[in-house]
């Protein structure tokens, strides 16, 4: 027992190590959760589903004419869109395309409300507005439906008001602001999606609590390999010291008992990380006001067990490192590499419906894909908990572990069998 | 100093854990990015949902409802005894796949269907004016929240929402101006304009360079790159205070200024850190086929800021007082990986905390040396002036000068009480 309350002192001993990885990494992945959990803990869609809302900035070019066309269209798309500010000069166009600011920026030239009211007089090709759609997705596609409608609107709405005669920039203003009147008060203008009642399903905050609760868990599979693996590897690595080794070869212990004890400290260590991320993930629903009886106890215990496996699985990990005696660098090096690649591979940090195949092969030959698969296994969506598919993906889990103390049993053998490799070549610094 | 600074790089170069890690991190990451990022176009497709719709006797009268609808499928749902028109336009293309319809007779069996079979995504329903409504079912309320999860979904119902709002407001606006002036049936201008279509926006370009969603994460990897390479810097001035090394012990009993050590360290390190981002910068350039919109020499230039930045930064890092190297080693990971997170490497919610940072805190942006270092790029790609990148280059090197200044107050004159 001495090795393994000695190990616990080597690793209460980095404490720096410990804030760094443990603490913070996981309070940046707990805090990047955080917007989900804010966002569904403002949301009720209880009896109405809300659809998203692009983001949409109007710039004006055409001096007052425009204003008076500009006004009702963002009146008009106010109702389904989120409208914003991005400035009007050219570098603030540029800052909001190339940052993202808004999902569609829409620009009235000089004088296309004189043109677009010469078009409806003449017949001729409506003028057209300038519009610059972003590049994440198909909101501003969406919003530029929103502004294609509007105009379409004010266009009919101008010719039914003037019938016949010539119209002015004066009548499509006009024309534009009945549309917006017009619609208004008119509840289908502007429907609302409704959810159906299901007397079988829990509410909605229960169920947003238990998708944060879910979404944080998963999220925990990046800074719990990556800490467990750097911290072990680190504890471990100071047994591992030219000298210190030396002078365990010489007592009167089995290099297999003291490995076993260095490893269960590491474990209980892990154990008690993966149940700090789990008590997060548990309080992020309840901070953010959502109802903790949302998150079914099987989900809670099971995603627990899963934590402590995977966890474990990290420990592992860093034995494997610590026995190729590698540098501080090396190991920080490694385990944000392949925690990265853990990360973004799983499907927590992208969705796997954008990777291709191969990637979510390799992905599979990761850790965090089976926990991931594991934890959504058994988090209720769609209802369903499926126990026996827990098991199989945790068995897996199980088995990256084990394939790792495998693989760091034979470094450590072959460094015992080969002193040389961890001696000095030639010179070695009189460190004091 | 200068056989110090010969004598560093070739230290510097011989850590062959340190030199494998910061020139082969980013070109393995980066080949990572370039493999998830293959099918990004695809997470934002619509996808075909199925619904139910009400063919009651009011959906049965919306004949302009119905042709909405109907345009809206592959296969039209052929309900209420007449066939309907396919060339009804939505307003925008690639809707075509966006419903799989399946006829109910009643509100309450729509119900019990979205319910008891989770594909059915919901349903549609008309009322006495042809005025279209939708209905989802408990269970997609659920997916659409939930994030990574059928990335599509929500878009979906989004556009099928905008698609009925369409759809019922041309019929509020149409129906009243009828109902105001009878004269318009007869009025051939107006009725052909209830069919036309014109185009009336037009897509333009106003940076320099059309973005890229992808490329944004290749510049948040040089940025993260460029502080892991801190390293170097952490490593070269640790070996050079004699608390912390026997050889750092060594160096200073030697009879050469102590500045001369750091300065001669401090350039191997930055020679390192250029050419680790040099490096990355190439792959990505020329394998993974990220653009700079041609600005190669600027792109070279930004490299040299950024790194002597980070080696600023990892100067001071390694000048902290009371801070073993192994643990000055790991803060710089630590600092790299955590600063990463808000200038947007770790996927799609963290690029979008960067931009609201940016945003709404650029204060906060502005003293986070990944989102300059990301900036830097930006600013080469986006902008056609250079302004905006000689302001960032001067953020960076106002942090380099403060860093600098911090490491000259800790090395200054040190004194140990005992070794």
């Amino acid at each position: 027992m001495s090795t393994f309350r000695t190990t616990f002192k080597v690793l209460a001993a980095q404490k720096g190590m410990i804030m760094l990885y443990v603490v913070a990494l996981g309070l940046l992945m707990f805090g990047l959760g955080w917007s989900t959990a804010s966002t569904l803990g403002n949301d009720d869609s209880s009896v109405a589903y809300a659809p998203d809302r692009p983001e949409v900035a109007i710039v004006n070019r055409d001096g007052a004419d425009g204003e008076r066309l500009m006004e009702p269209m963002r009146a008009f798309l106010a109702e389904e869109c989120d409208l914003v500010d991005v400035g009007t000069s050219s570098e603030d166009l540029q800052t909001a395309v190339a940052s993202n600011y808004a999902d569609l920026i829409v620009i009235m030239p000089d004088g296309f409300a004189q043109r677009f009211a010469t078009a409806l007089t003449d017949g001729t090709a409506s003028p057209e507005l300038e519009v610059v759609t972003s590049y994440t997705g198909a909101l501003g596609t969406l919003a530029k439906l929103q502004v294609e409608d509007f105009l379409r609107l004010a266009r009919i709405e101008t010719l039914g008001a003037t019938y016949g005669s010539t119209v002015d920039d004066s009548d499509v203003a006009n024309g534009a602001q009945a549309v917006v009147d017009r619609l208004k008060d008119n509840p289908g203008a502007y429907p609302t999606a409704a959810v159906a009642p299901d007397p079988s399903a829990v509410s909605d905050r229960e169920d947003n609590a238990r998708i944060v609760f879910v979404t944080m868990v998963k999220m925990a599979a990046y800074p719990l390999l990556v800490a467990m693996l750097i911290c072990t590897a680190l504890a471990m690595n100071a047994f591992g010291g030219t000298d210190v080794r030396r002078r365990l070869y010489a007592s009167p212990r089995r290099t297999g008992s003291m490995m076993l004890q260095q490893f269960a400290a590491c474990s209980v260590f892990s154990m008690l990380v993966s149940v700090l991320y789990l008590a997060l993930a548990v309080a992020l629903p309840a901070v953010n006001g959502l109802p903790l009886s949302g998150i079914p106890s099987a989900t809670l215990w099971l995603s627990l067990a899963a934590m402590l496996v995977y966890g474990i699985v990290g420990v592992a990990c860093g034995f494997m490192l610590s026995m190729l005696s590698l540098g501080s660098a090396a190991v920080n090096g490694f385990g944000n590499v392949f925690g990265l690649a853990t990360m973004f591979t799983s499907g927590m940090a992208c969705p796997l419906e954008m990777m291709p195949q191969f990637m979510i092969d390799i992905g599979k030959l990761m850790p965090g894909w089976w926990f991931c698969e594991a934890v959504q296994a058994v988090s209720g969506s769609k209802g369903v908990m499926d126990v026996a598919l827990w098991w199989r993906d945790m068995g897996l889990v199980a088995l990256f572990g084990v394939a790792f103390v495998c693989l760091g049993l034979v470094f450590s053998r072959y460094r015992r069998v080969h002193p040389k490799l961890s001696g000095a070549a030639v010179t070695q610094l009189a460190e004091g | 100093m200068w056989t110090t600074f010969l004598n560093s790089l070739k230290v510097s170069l011989r850590e062959k854990s340190a030199v494998f890690w910061l020139f082969c991190f980013p070109i393995i990451l980066s080949t990572m990015f370039m493999g998830m990022f293959g099918n990004i176009s695809q997470s934002y497709d619509l996808l075909t949902m199925k619904f139910a719709v009400v063919a009651d006797d009011d959906y049965c009268k919306a004949d302009a409802a119905r042709a909405m609808l109907a345009a809206m499928q592959r296969t039209p749902l052929e309900t209420c005894d007449t066939a309907t028109s396919d060339d009804v336009d939505t307003g925008s293309d690639g809707l075509k796949d966006l419903l799989e319809l399946t006829a109910v007779d009643s509100v309450a069996e729509a119900t019990d269907l979205v319910n008891r079979d989770t594909e059915v995504r919901g349903y549609l329903e008309a009322d006495g004016d042809g005025m279209l409504r939708m209905t989802v079912s408990r269970n997609t309320v659920s997916m659409a929240n939930s994030p990574n999860t059928e990335p599509g979904l929500s878009v979906s119902l989004s556009v099928l929402d905008s698609a009925l709002g369409v759809a019922n407001r041309q019929g509020i606006v149409v129906t009243q101006l009828l109902e105001r002036d009878g004269r318009l049936v007869q009025d051939p201008a107006f009725l052909a304009s209830l069919q036309e279509n014109p185009q009336v926006t037009r897509e333009v370009t106003l940076t320099n360079f059309r973005p890229e969603e992808t490329a944004r994460y290749y510049y948040a990897l040089l940025a993260m790159a460029a502080l892991m390479a801190m390293t170097f810097a952490v490593t070269s001035v640790c070996t050079a205070q004699a608390n912390l090394s026997a050889l750092g012990m060594r160096r200073s009993m030697a009879p050469l200024a102590k500045w001369r050590q750091i300065a001669g360290g401090f350039l191997a390190s930055w020679l390192c850190t250029f050419l680790a981002l040099l490096v990355a910068l190439a792959y990505i350039l020329f394998v993974c086929k990220v653009s700079v919109g041609g600005r190669y020499a600027a792109s070279v230039l930004a490299i040299a800021v950024a790194s002597f930045t980070a080696t600023a930064l990892g100067t001071f890092l390694g000048a902290l007082p009371k801070l073993g190297m192994n643990t000055k080693v790991s803060l710089t990971t630590t600092l790299s990986c955590g600063l990463s997170l808000f200038s947007g490497l770790y996927g799609s919610q963290a690029m979008l905390l960067s931009d609201t940072i940016q945003r709404d805190l650029p204060w906060l942006a502005a003293i986070n040396p990944t989102q300059q270092v990301t900036n830097l790029f930006y600013d080469i790609l986006y902008y056609d002036s250079y302004a905006p990148f000689l302001r960032t280059v001067g953020i960076l090197l106002a942090m380099a000068a403060i860093a600098l200044a911090g490491a000259t107050f800790f090395l200054r004159r040190q004194r140990y009480e005992h070794l």
